[in-house]
């Protein structure tokens, strides 16, 4: 029904499409799985009107169309069932209805026709996720939308509201209604996936039909080419640095005991979302967690402060750069921002920035640049001189700390990590790469559905890395 | 049918043409203001002419007025929309006469008007840090609270029995010089000057201002720096309500303050947040302020029409400063 044609979407400095062919049909459930920055969100908006493609063709029908704008979109029948922003808290659904141009005598028809049962006069806000997911299907369908995109939409539900948005996925494709679901959970594609194709850096990696697929060609697909770990000279080990002790997220993080030694590099694989963000947040002393303990060098660190993590020489770079940055102040403050010294001597100061600056590249006219004003990948580095170079950290904490750094840059970051190894540091990152995390790491923890399912020495082959890190998921 | 819309840009770098074209048109605006009020485009030079006749006039309009802009620029810094500077003004102020009269010190009574003005000020830090109060808000009300309670000690409670007919106060036992009072106003602009760029709890100030998100992530307690920088904030507007006191009006009435903690919210956004600048853009502030009223008796404007005219040449001041930083475009 709609057919992508070698569809190649490019943004400065990276191709997040390259020649994509997929066919999607009515009746369907096609999966479109991927690690972050595969190029899946992009295919999304592709489809929905909210990227053109800079090159191939899209059909639908059979015939060639330009889908120029979500309006255009939903003429063709493709709809986006958002997560957020579509419906309005203190309004009715009624009222929201009317807002969007639905008509409520329609929405309350396709409802009954799903055997849905939704009360048009609650206000939005005391919804579940779940109604409100459900809110925006119907909507969509009233629309008269047959091809239904949802994007990551099990994110944000609970386990039980996954199970009513499967089993309402399998009803709409029962009545030919088309589902793309974007995802990159391998979990969810073997579900309720009839079809799934996997994306790698904006490249399709496999399309596999229902059945054909196991969780181990999946993440084979995901990840690419898994090369030898190179079996790397392992530093005796140094003293314990930081020590977790049963730390449990929200039912994210489910129990995790770790140790870090000095001057060793651990690297955390996983699927994303099966709790090592959370966990590197907790040891990063910018998440408390609901439970455990953290001692570092020697002094309880539990519940405490952000400050005192920093004090101990605990550095943290975090998922979301955005956050990490003050972007009115500027390059020499932002720098200062996390020790904060009760006086602050710009000379000093000054020195120490021009060095960090120097030593990373990041291009400024001086200290005193807001840092508002850089680019995105120098706004980065600054994040990275902070917590890498400036605080001297005794051990980092990093959430795939190459993200969005140009290959160089990447290279210079993971020289940072020796240099901070061979000075008795210790580092504990992410990475999407576990090929790049083999490579950089001592040892590898892979982490699926908020524990630590093994760990790996140099030398392990890959698959068997890959093959924790999908199992059962 | 026609429609535009107004895009406002930063600009990359004011530039110095913009800067000329700004303090022109304010120029022009200044003296379309006055032309209007006074009839007469001579009012202009003659208004700053009166205003620099009467220094005395003048300290005492800039004197609170710059110590709520100091107070304001170091509250927005922090993200913190303090609008009491008002009502901590006349808390201060207060304060500082029931101190006073007590222990027979006007400094007691100015150490003490600047203490209430931290509480008065740092209630609504409270309120926000751990309630989740909206500041803009509760500063707000808190100065209506102060105001009844100015007039409460003038009519009432420390009324001066012997002033038949007016509702005065008795007076501060022994005046500030006016002279001392402004060296402290510029003493206490270096101090915030200091706190803000050689500090440490200046910085996580500046760091809350650019959001909770990574004053979170910096690790900045959001809640006690709330606290913390609303008595700031307060200590100076106490400050000026307690030396405007003790310094100039020597008594308390109903109209102690004509609005200066108002006024010192137009002067800390004309001194671009910094406390140095707070103390320029005040004496501009005072100057028209004093010339305005010299238009009053001079030219015979209407009390009224002349406040019209000081807020709308602070409006246009304000205008100057949106046109240097920002392209302003129309886009048909």
């Amino acid at each position: 029904m709609i057919e992508l044609r070698c569809v190649s979407k490019s943004f400065p400095g990276v191709k997040a499409l390259d020649c994509v062919d997929v066919k999607f049909h009515e009746g369907e459930i096609h999966v479109i799985l991927g690690e972050n920055g595969a190029g899946k969100s992009t295919l999304a908006s592709i489809l929905y009107g909210i990227y053109l493609p800079d090159g191939g063709k899209i059909l639908v029908d059979g015939r060639e169309a330009s889908i120029s704008s979500p309006k255009a979109a939903l003429r063709l029948g493709i709809a986006l069932v958002s997560q957020q922003y579509a419906l309005i808290d203190e309004l009715t659904v009624w009222e929201n209805l009317l807002l969007a141009g639905v008509s409520p005598r329609a929405f309350a028809a396709e409802a009954e026709r799903l055997g849905l049962r939704l009360s048009l006069d609650g206000r939005v806000g005391d919804l579940s996720l779940g109604e409100k997911q459900r809110i925006e299907i119907v909507k969509a369908l009233s629309r008269g939308a047959r091809l239904l995109i949802f994007d990551e939409p099990t994110a944000v539900l609970a386990p039980r509201e996954i199970e009513g948005l499967f089993h309402m996925m399998r009803t709409l494709k029962s009545r030919g209604v088309g589902i793309v679901l974007i995802t990159h959970r391998i979990g969810e594609a073997l579900a309720v996936g009839d079809r799934v194709t996997v994306l790698r850096r904006g490249r399709v990696a496999g399309q596999y039909v229902a059945g054909e697929a196991t969780a181990e060609t999946l993440v084979r697909a995901m990840f690419g080419k898994l090369v030898e770990a190179p079996g790397r000279a392992r530093t005796s080990k140094g003293e314990l640095v930081l020590s977790a002790r049963g730390i449990h997220v929200d039912g994210v993080v489910r129990g995790i005991d770790l140790d870090i030694y000095s001057g060793e590099i651990v690297g955390i694989a996983g699927v994303v979302g099966n709790g090592q963000r959370e966990l590197l947040e907790v040891l990063g002393g910018y998440r408390r967690p609901t439970r455990g303990t953290i001692v570092v060098g020697g002094v309880d660190l539990t519940g405490k402060s952000t400050s005192k993590f920093v004090e101990m020489g605990v550095s943290f770079i975090p998922e979301d750069r955005e956050l990490a940055v003050a972007k009115s102040l500027t390059i020499a403050e932002n720098l200062v921002m996390r020790s904060r010294p009760p006086i602050i001597r710009w000379g000093n100061l000054r020195r120490a920035t021009m060095e960090v600056m120097s030593r990373l590249d990041i291009e400024a006219p001086s200290p005193e640049t807001p840092v508002g004003r850089l680019s995105g990948g120098n706004m980065q580095k600054v994040v990275v001189g902070r917590e890498a170079l400036y605080l001297r950290p005794r051990v980092l904490v990093a959430i795939y700390p190459t993200r969005g750094l140009d290959y160089e840059t990447s290279m210079r970051l993971y020289s940072i990590f020796q240099a901070i190894k061979e000075g008795g540091g210790s580092i504990v990152f992410s990475s999407e790469d576990v090929n790049e995390l083999a490579s950089v790491s001592d040892r590898i923890l892979v982490m699926r559905g908020g524990k630590v399912v093994g760990e790996y020495g140099p030398g392990t082959p890959l698959e068997r890395v890959a093959a924790a890190m999908a199992d059962a998921n | 049918m026609w429609a535009f819309s107004v895009v406002v840009s930063p600009r990359e770098r004011p530039s110095p043409t913009s800067g000329l074209m700004a303090a022109l048109s304010v120029l022009l605006l200044v003296a379309f203001v006055v032309l209007l009020v006074s009839g007469s485009i001579g009012a202009l030079p003659d208004m700053y002419i009166a205003a620099f006749e009467r220094p005395g006039q003048v300290l005492l309009v800039f004197v609170p007025v710059a110590l709520s802009g100091i107070a304001g620029a170091l509250a927005y810094r922090a993200g913190y929309w303090n609008i009491g500077m008002e009502g901590q003004l006349l808390i201060g102020a207060i304060t500082c006469l029931w101190a006073s009269l007590i222990s027979g010190s006007t400094f007691v009574g100015v150490v003490a008007g600047a203490l209430a003005g931290a509480v008065w000020g740092g209630i609504t830090g409270v309120l926000r840090g751990y309630a989740g109060a909206n500041e803009a808000v509760t500063t707000f009300m808190m100065n209506l609270v102060a105001l009844q309670l100015l007039y409460y000690v003038s009519y009432g409670a420390l009324r001066d029995p012997s002033v038949r007919g007016f509702p005065y106060t008795y007076p501060v036992p022994n005046m500030v010089d006016p002279l001392v009072a402004a060296g402290a106003v510029v003493a206490l602009a270096v101090a915030a000057h200091v706190l803000l760029n050689y500090t440490g709890l200046g910085l996580s100030f500046k760091v809350m201002g650019d959001g909770a998100e990574v004053a979170r992530y910096a690790g900045i307690d959001i809640a006690r720096a709330a606290v913390l920088v609303s008595s700031l904030s307060g200590t100076l507007a106490g400050i000026g309500g307690a030396l405007e006191l003790a310094a100039f009006q020597g008594f308390l009435q109903p109209g102690f303050s004509p609005g200066y903690g108002y006024i010192g919210i137009a002067a800390s956004w004309l001194g671009f947040l910094k406390p140095l600048w707070v103390l320029a853009s005040s004496t501009f502030v005072a100057l028209t302020y004093v010339g305005i009223d010299g238009l009053r008796v001079g030219y015979g404007v209407p009390t009224a029409l002349a406040y019209a005219a000081m807020g709308m040449i602070i409006v246009g001041v304000l205008l100057g400063i949106l046109v240097y930083r920002y392209r302003i475009r129309i886009v048909i």
